[in-house]
């Protein structure tokens, strides 16, 4: 199936999230982003877990993957908690002071808020657009969604073609290493010993027929589409057009709807006042 | 006999490249001169040369992916080197005469079959329902319609040739140029793209240009053309062409095993009488010859 490029994980599958339209997905990807960033309350924070959880379950993807996923990131995210709680002053008694160090109520609440929204931003983003997204299916999207700047001559469709056509020979050039790096062994090439320099610079007799090798293939494919009557996006139809179904206007009204959430449960002096009017609008029509 | 669909005359091509260390020298390479070459719709022919003979240099001018330097060349009635020739003809041409490569990986566009095959027509602009059927049918004539939704990498040499002919047959060419198609697949594969061609002939009525190296498929041709250093030296059918072995020889060519074989007997002084091309006729030939032998 179309799965078979590994790049970015994705897995394949049928879930409602799979089938999701992909411009959808970048425009509800952004939305959760914002979501995320402009959330500053407990309550907030726990609508958008909810919200992460829902996607997760949606997606069918299983908690050992989003673990994965998190994994690289524990160790910075851990650091630059401890700093917060060390670093941020707060007013008020601190909660725990020895020596130069004083802990406020503060330091540790910002503390977790920002360890918990680079969580969800990299859980959310991922189960989105990589794990449920096939690469090919976010080039489509990506193209659809900028195509309002080919009024301003920026080559949308060529740079779509460009990512699809490099997508496409992945496999193909993982292949080719492959080859060439078991001549270059059959000839008493050493890749897997010595330092780092070493190592280095025995990947430069892999690289250079990969290259000569990739500029001719570059070369063929031009002249095969060509021959197939390739002239950029001019008078061209597609095969599959992306198109948007109910599931995906009912997505985006989740997603706009956990925004607006976020957005009235914030604590700020400015919002404060729409809050109110809107509750008041709300419960006055209740 | 009816207007030609391709036409050459006095076709030539020269390489022009910048030599090498020199700023303005430029060295011109003649590729091909003088080439008369009249193609007839249905026709099934062979092309057949040593590497650098010139003979992929005339494929490429036939779908104007080169532009001729000497002479004219007729596209179903029309001249290429016209100056009225609009860039609207020029994709016409190319739709109307398909080529397909030696490499199959370096023909295929999309990462599913179904898309790849439907490049072309989607490039001609066609309608979503159009594209539809002619992906369908084309995928039916190369019979890999149960492949539609996999990955071109995953698949065999001779599949993925399979693959981007049918991308091919899905713009209805009228004609389609085989350009060393076999030279990459194994023996299984160089069979099955053999049979497509020869079925495309047939039974839709395709006009087949098979370059190759392989004389028994060359023997297989109504009709073939010999090219040696950029020019048309002999055009005929398979048995003419093959019967002269002395004159592919001295060109560095050969003919099938068979006709080799009884060639080189016919010279060491037996009389053996007949053609023969093919490796079943080469056979018959023999025991034939046998049994006149023993008696």
């Amino acid at each position: 199936m179309i799965s078979d490029i590994t790049l970015g994980q994705f897995f394949p599958g049928f879930s409602p999230l799979h089938k999701m339209d992909p411009r959808m997905k970048i425009i509800a990807a952004v939305i959760y982003i914002a979501a995320i960033f402009t959330a500053n309350t407990p309550a907030a924070f726990a609508l958008m877990i909810i919200t992460t959880f829902f996607m997760i379950t949606l997606g069918r993807i299983s908690f050992k993957v989003i673990l994965k996923a998190v994994k690289p990131i524990i160790f910075i995210l851990i650091f630059t908690a401890i700093i917060n709680v060390f670093l941020t002053k707060g007013e008020g008694e601190p909660l725990l002071a020895f020596w130069v160090i004083k802990i406020y109520k503060e330091g540790i609440i910002r503390a977790v808020f920002m360890a918990l929204r680079v969580v969800i931003l990299i859980i959310g983003t991922s189960v989105l657009l990589t794990y449920t997204t096939s690469p090919i299916a976010l080039t489509d999207g990506i193209e659809s969604l900028l195509s309002p700047l080919k009024k301003i001559k920026v080559p949308v469709h060529t740079f779509a073609m460009m990512m699809s056509i490099a997508l496409r020979f992945i496999p193909t050039l993982i292949e080719e290493t492959e080859k060439i790096m078991n001549a270059q062994k059959s000839r008493g090439a050493d890749f897997s010993s010595g330092g780092l320099r070493k190592r280095a610079k025995a990947l430069v007799p892999i690289l250079v027929p990969l290259f000569v090798s990739s500029f001719k293939r570059a070369e063929e494919l031009a002249t095969a589409m060509e021959c197939r009557c390739y002239r950029g996006d001019k008078n061209r139809t597609k095969l599959k057009a992306l198109s948007f179904k109910a599931r995906d206007f009912f997505a985006f009204l989740i997603f706009s709807a956990v925004l607006t959430l976020v957005i009235l449960s914030r604590n700020t002096d400015a919002l404060i006042g729409i809050k109110h009017r809107v509750l008041d609008i709300v419960f006055y029509k209740l | 006999m009816s207007e030609p669909i391709i036409r050459c005359e006095h076709l030539g091509f020269t390489y022009t490249e910048d030599e090498e260390n020199t700023d303005t020298a430029r060295v011109e390479i003649p590729a091909l001169s003088d080439v008369n070459l009249s193609v007839y719709r249905g026709e099934y022919i062979a092309v057949l040369g040593h590497n650098g003979s010139g003979k992929s240099t005339l494929a490429k001018l036939l779908n104007l992916i080169l532009v001729p330097t000497e002479g004219k060349v007729y596209i179903d009635g029309k001249d290429v080197t016209d100056e009225n020739f609009s860039e609207d003809d020029l994709f016409d041409v190319r739709r109307k005469v398909g080529m397909v490569f030696q490499n199959p990986d370096n023909q295929l566009v999309a990462t599913v079959v179904e898309e790849d095959v439907a490049f072309g027509p989607e490039n001609l602009g066609l309608p979503r329902e159009e594209i539809r059927r002619r992906v369908t049918d084309a995928l039916n004539v190369v019979s890999m319609q149960n492949y539609a939704n996999h990955a071109p990498h995953k698949l065999s040499g001779g599949q993925k040739q399979r693959i981007a002919i049918a991308g091919i047959i899905a713009m209805k060419p009228d004609v389609i140029i085989f350009d060393e198609s076999t030279a990459m697949l194994d023996p299984l594969g160089r069979a099955e793209v053999v049979r497509i061609m020869e079925k495309l002939n047939r039974e839709e009525g395709i006009t087949v240009i098979n370059i190759t190296h392989y004389m028994e498929e060359a023997a297989r041709a109504d009709r073939v053309v010999v090219i040696n250093d950029g020019k048309l030296i002999l055009d005929g059918s398979a048995k003419e062409v093959f019967s002269d072995i002395s004159l592919l020889h001295r060109i560095g060519l050969e003919a099938p095993q068979g006709a080799e074989l009884i060639h080189a007997l016919r010279k060491d002084g037996f009389g053996i009488a007949g053609d023969s091309l093919t490796e079943e006729e080469s056979v018959e030939t023999l025991l034939a010859f046998l049994e006149s032998y023993k008696s």
